[in-house]
């Protein structure tokens, strides 16, 4: 991942000073001096909060007692359940969807097509993570547009409820992170030339066993790491689906959020937090398995 | 004579300002208010934090805290970093049994007192904006409304969309007793499972919707998301605003305990408790706020300042029974968890 | 046999084609249906529209309460996108161009902001802010929010540099360039594109968060997004759809900038 060209100079080239050691690399002092504001920053911020998190979270003389009432709790299981199923759902339409529009971007000839896609990734991207959510509703609304729409063109009479369940939240979170998902599968989908499913082709394939036979095990680690940071960031909200969803379908941070703001509970906030860091730190764990650091680093960069 | 009157006022205005937290009188700075938001914090700003103002120099900040302004009050005294002065606190009694409320001085619930109606004035609350929830339904969409509770659970001979604010749990809890048969009036102390066991038979149902705040509930009434809604009386008052037909039915509601509170580490209490006295001897004012927005004002005068067909549609002016605050503040816990458990657990 | 094909091809484009179209129309219709109804002459919802004007930009210009939380904005997103750079860039250059040991890990811990679910982090932070008494202090939100652009800041400017050749930075020490010169003549000199780039995405990521926001600021910090999720929840207030409008056209703007930076950054090296 780094680029640590170390160049074996000749001392004797070495115009100044002898002694010195010649390299493109600093020195691993030079580093940390370099690094130290960083390095107070995680140890403050980060490590510190996680271990206070981490000691209230077991703060009751027993133990593993507070982990135990938590999984005894019918709510939270149900709302972790809910988190990563739908979490999980969410993850597999912006892949699936997210691999089309990729795919599209990086073959297509037409001007137009390109255009329209740039724009469907960017624009929601622009709009702010609330906004999103203002839009979405007024869309969704009984009386809103999707309703009217509907209704005018025939298919249904009378207006449909689709805000205030599990459907809009997958709807809205899917709108959130479709963006996100496209961008590192395109930088993946870039190292495969469409000469190959061409190749394919001209070899007597069809063009979709060419493309899952040879684009697909091409990509499949980009789509598995980008998957794993979707599902991830998935995890963790908590506007969406409180917005859109209401309160009988929380996901886990939302009963974080009341846990903290209604009921005054911090050590029940700070367990269900610890069960959701833990969760997701096994799914990044799982996707480290399965294709490795390096891949992993780049879905987040892109 | 005057003069010597005049020194007597001075040696004892320097005597005043020597005695610590004694009421100051010259009151400055700005004073921070944790309340709802919205049309109720429009009203109090107008009718009184602005000529508070005008009167004493001091600046009124209102923080619109529309999930619970108690709960943002217990937040800073838990972080330590208090930086609100007065609470329009829904659950005064939760802040009390803490310790974390200022007792009016003497004179100030003396005066307090001889201007309200009884039982408005608490040794560390004046009640105000209490509130009771209510049943509202727009027949412009609604061709049968519920006009009780037991109606209101009855989704097959009441259909059409309904929401209910579940803001404060145990009015919910209250709501669904009385619609299980119990007596509004002997609803306390709330057999919590029995009113879970009872909500349950409509959680789920494509028709009911629960809302966290008040305000939501109106914006589905207004948009015509529902057509019925269990709210506060004071939204319900609001959305008649728009909805010129609105009904609304107060059978089997109860008052909750709102009123002003101060808090015992205020960062400028001497002002804190000045504004709450200011609103407690302006029936004036307090009218003003009333007839903004239908919540009740503590001051005897009320009823002849207002018009009779308000003053009629002011919980205080309805046979509502009070909810029993020692009982919830020993099982708010309780209370709590269960709902969390009910709304978020089962399918 | 090749009949087959044929017609599984069709039926694989006009399906992909499909997708392709749904996906647009989901993605850019709430975005049209925002600004169209920025320009609605009603005082609440109406679609479509009736009367068009400005109205709803009047509206905002004439609002205290909303004009103080964009100010309130700007206020955390400035300091927090120079700090993280501040703090982001050294760093990255030690993790990218020096010996020290556990860059990995220093790494891995300095973008995990990003990663870790928000409200578990956030909870953890609260608890730290209550410890210490800092909840809904100022510089307490931008410490949060340094938290989360520094990994922006690594990720940026430790693609730029991995693009410049390191040996760059050995010629000019070989003419008798110090390291320190070297490292700010030539590597900072070169990034400078990337570094801005990074600073704008910062500034746009952190003028956008809400969930720290709500956790840390105490209720008093009160920015853009969470000035329009508290209206948000007494209502579908129209005045949105015009600050919506106008963040979009800002944000775009500057990610324009920021692309052409990053780009001009490309090209340089």
């Amino acid at each position: 991942m780094t680029a640590s060209v170390t160049m074996p100079v000749p001392a004797s080239r070495a115009p100044r000073d002898l002694s010195q050691s010649w390299s493109a690399e600093r020195g691993p002092l030079i580093g940390l001096a370099l690094a130290a504001p960083l390095i107070v920053l995680v140890v403050v911020m980060l490590l510190y909060p996680l271990g206070k998190l981490i000691s209230i979270a077991f703060d009751d003389g027993d133990g593993f007692g507070s982990i135990t009432a938590f999984f005894s709790s019918a709510a939270h299981i149900r709302t972790m359940r809910l988190t990563f199923v739908d979490s999980a759902i969410v993850t597999l339409v912006c892949v699936t969807v997210g691999s089309v529009v990729a795919w599209a971007l990086h073959t297509t000839a037409s001007r137009l097509t390109k255009a329209v896609l740039w724009a469907s990734i960017i624009l929601p991207f622009l709009m702010g993570s609330v906004i999103k959510l203002y839009a979405l509703v007024v869309l969704l609304e009984r009386h809103g547009v999707i309703n009217r729409a509907l209704m005018g063109i025939g298919i249904t009479d009378s207006p449909t409820r689709l805000l205030y369940n599990q459907f809009a939240v997958v709807l809205g979170l899917t709108y959130h992170m479709l963006p996100f998902a496209v961008l590192p599968l395109l930088a993946g989908f870039q190292t495969i030339s469409p000469d190959l499913v061409k190749a394919a082709e001209s070899l007597g394939a069809s063009r979709a066993y060419a493309l899952f036979s040879t684009v697909l095990p091409l990509s499949l680690p980009s789509m598995l790491a980008t998957g794993t940071i979707v599902y991830i960031i998935c995890l963790g909200f908590y506007l969406t689906p409180e917005v859109l969803g209401g309160p009988t379908t929380p996901f886990s941070s939302s009963l974080i959020a009341q846990d903290v703001f209604q009921f005054y509970d911090l050590k029940s906030a700070s367990v269900s937090a610890l069960v959701l860091l833990v969760g997701s730190l096994v799914v990044v764990l799982l996707a480290y398995a399965l294709v490795g650091r390096e891949r992993l680093a780049r879905a987040v960069a892109a | 004579m005057r003069k010597g009157l005049n020194l007597l006022g001075i040696a004892a205005a320097l005597l005043m300002a020597g005695a610590a937290h004694a009421a100051d009188a010259k009151l400055s700075g700005s004073i921070n208010v944790a309340t709802w938001g919205g049309p109720f914090t429009d009203a109090e700003k107008k009718f009184f934090g602005e000529p508070f103002t005008a009167e004493t120099g001091v600046a009124v900040n209102y923080l619109a805290q529309s999930d619970s302004p108690t709960g943002t009050a217990l937040l800073q005294a838990t972080s330590g970093n208090i930086t609100i002065d007065v609470v329009n606190s829904e659950n005064a009694e939760e802040l009390n049994s803490r310790g974390l409320l200022a007792d009016f001085p003497d004179d100030m619930r003396a005066s307090l007192e001889n201007e309200s109606v009884p039982g408005a004035v608490l040794p560390y609350q004046l009640k105000l904006a209490q509130t009771a929830v209510v049943i509202a339904c727009n027949p412009d969409i609604i061709k049968k409304c519920p006009t009780n509770p037991a109606e209101f659970f009855d989704l097959k001979g009441f259909p059409g969309a309904r929401s209910i604010v579940i803001g404060l749990p145990w009015t919910v809890l209250n709501f669904a007793l009385v619609a299980d048969g119990v007596p509004a009036d002997k609803t306390y102390p709330l057999d919590i499972d029995r009113a879970v066991k009872k909500l349950e038979t409509i959680k789920g149902h494509d028709d009911v919707l629960f809302t966290q705040s008040p305000n939501q509930a109106q914006q589905m009434l207004t948009d015509k998301e529902v057509g019925i809604a269990y709210l506060p009386h004071g939204t319900a008052y609001s959305v008649a605003q728009t909805i010129k037909d609105l009904k609304i039915y107060w059978d089997g509601a109860t008052m909750t305990n709102d009123g002003l509170v101060v808090l015992k580490d205020a960062p400028n209490k001497a002002a804190a408790l000045a504004y709450v006295r200011w609103i407690g001897e302006h029936a004036e004012a307090q009218a003003g706020f009333t007839k903004a927005i239908s919540y009740p004002s503590p001051s005897k005068k009320l009823k002849d300042l207002l018009d009779p067909a308000l003053y009629d549609a002011l919980p205080t002016g309805h046979n509502v029974a009070p909810e029993d605050d020692a009982w919830l503040v020993k099982n708010m816990p309780e209370v709590q968890k269960k709902f969390q458990q009910f709304l978020a657990g089962g399918n | 046999m090749r009949i087959r094909q044929t017609s599984s091809d069709a039926a694989m484009t006009g399906l992909g084609w499909l997708v392709l179209g749904l996906a647009a129309v989901f993605m850019i219709a709430p975005a049209i249906l925002v600004v169209v109804l920025s320009f609605s002459a009603h005082d609440k919802l109406v679609f479509p529209p009736q009367h068009w004007g400005l109205r709803q930009y009047d509206t905002l210009a004439g609002s205290q309460y909303w004009l103080q939380s964009i100010v309130m904005s700007f206020k955390v997103a400035i300091p927090t996108a120079v700090l993280a750079t501040l703090i982001g860039v050294p760093a990255t250059i030690a993790l990218e161009r020096s010996r020290m040991k556990g860059k990995a890990v220093l790494r891995m811990l300095g973008i995990a902001p990003i990663i870790l679910p928000g409200a578990a982090y956030a909870v953890a932070l609260y608890l730290f802010y209550a410890q210490f008494h800092i909840l809904g202090s100022f510089w307490g939100v931008v410490a949060a929010e340094v938290t989360i652009a520094v990994p922006f800041v690594i990720l940026i400017v430790g693609a730029g540099l991995r693009r410049i050749s390191a040996d760059l930075e050995l010629v000019a020490m070989s003419l008798g360039a110090s390291r320190l010169r070297a490292t700010l003549g030539i590597t900072v000199r070169l990034l400078v594109p990337s570094i801005a780039a990074s600073l704008v995405l910062a500034f746009v990521t952190v003028f956008d968060e809400l969930v720290l926001i709500n956790f840390v600021g105490g209720g008093q910090i009160i920015t853009l997004p969470k000035a329009i999720y508290d209206s948000f929840r007494t209502g579908t207030e129209p005045l949105i759809t015009a600050i919506a409008t106008l963040s979009m056209v800002v944000t775009g703007m500057l990610m324009l900038i920021s692309t052409h930076w990053r780009k001009a950054s490309a090209d340089r090296t």
